[in-house]
């Protein structure tokens, strides 16, 4: 891995660490790699935003059911299980990947560059497989579940 | 008011509003800029917290849109948004917002701007 990607996976994993626990109240750790989920079996959500600018990319986010619950749950003061939080709950995570997107590219590139976010969209689940094959993976466990987050610069 | 198209973001705004146990009455909220509009046209309002990133119309066309507005151009406008760009945010600064705050916020930072921009209230 070359010294740019390097830093581009140390400063999304920082941003998304401190999102985490600043938006969404969530204390997040880096994941071994031999901790990580088997993907055929991970019920898992993702979310996408994309950017255009000065640079275009990608980011996504990927989550099991219980820990978007708990996301949306933190965010909004309501019951984790509770059917606000589950209805809630995709777009809580794609906020928070509105927040980590924003918050990273001003690591990376900045207060100068111009950049355009679009909208958070819920992934289609067979872009788990790709998006692990094709991005820079950074791997958290939060409350006990695991999390993905993939960037494509 | 509270414009933002994720209802998440405006449950949370609102609830953080609240909790700095300013006097608020009403909290109305509006997914876009559009419904923001529709909905000003015919309820007063002490202070709009507003998204950039919205469908439809978004927080830059919304600000335009209010100070094109005699009867809002008064109104004063905080941007909440996670834009980091300087010149985007010298650009809503020029255009008469009262305030910018990045996401995520503190509930500090939303009292703040409102006792800042709507002055300090007893009690």
């Amino acid at each position: 891995m070359g010294s740019r990607e390097t830093n581009v996976i140390d400063c999304a994993a920082a941003v998304a660490g401190r999102i985490l626990c600043d938006g969404a109240f969530v204390f997040a750790d880096p994941l071994p790699a031999e901790s990580t989920p088997d993907i055929g079996g991970w019920e898992a959500i993702g979310v996408e935003l994309t950017f255009a600018g000065a640079e275009s990319g990608a980011v996504s986010v990927w989550a099991g059911r219980r820990f978007i619950s708990r996301v949306a749950a933190n965010m909004l003061g309501a019951d984790e299980g509770g059917e606000r939080a589950r209805e809630e709950g995709v777009d809580a995570l794609g906020e928070l990947l509105n927040m980590i997107v924003g918050n990273l590219l001003t690591e990376l590139y900045g207060t100068e560059p111009l950049f355009n976010l679009g909208l958070p969209r819920e992934a289609k689940r067979n872009r788990l497989a790709s998006d692990l094959s094709e991005r820079e993976c950074i791997w958290f466990e939060a409350e006990g579940e695991p999390v993905l987050f993939t960037v494509q610069l | 008011m509270v414009v933002d198209d994720s209802e998440t973001i405006r449950s949370v705004l609102e609830r953080t509003i609240r909790m700095t146990k300013l006097p608020v009455d009403r909290i109305l909220e509006a997914p876009n800029g559009r419904v923001a509009l529709t909905r000003l046209a015919d309820d007063w309002v002490d202070i709009v917290f507003t998204d950039l990133n919205m469908p439809e119309m978004n927080g830059m066309e919304l600000v335009d849109a209010m100070n094109a507005d005699v009867g809002l151009s008064d109104v004063p406008v905080v941007v909440v948004s996670t834009e980091g760009s300087r010149a985007r945010i010298e650009s809503l600064r020029r255009k008469g917002i009262q305030g910018y705050l990045r996401k995520p916020f503190t509930p500090e930072e939303i009292r703040d701007i409102i006792v800042e921009t709507l002055g300090a209230w007893d009690g």
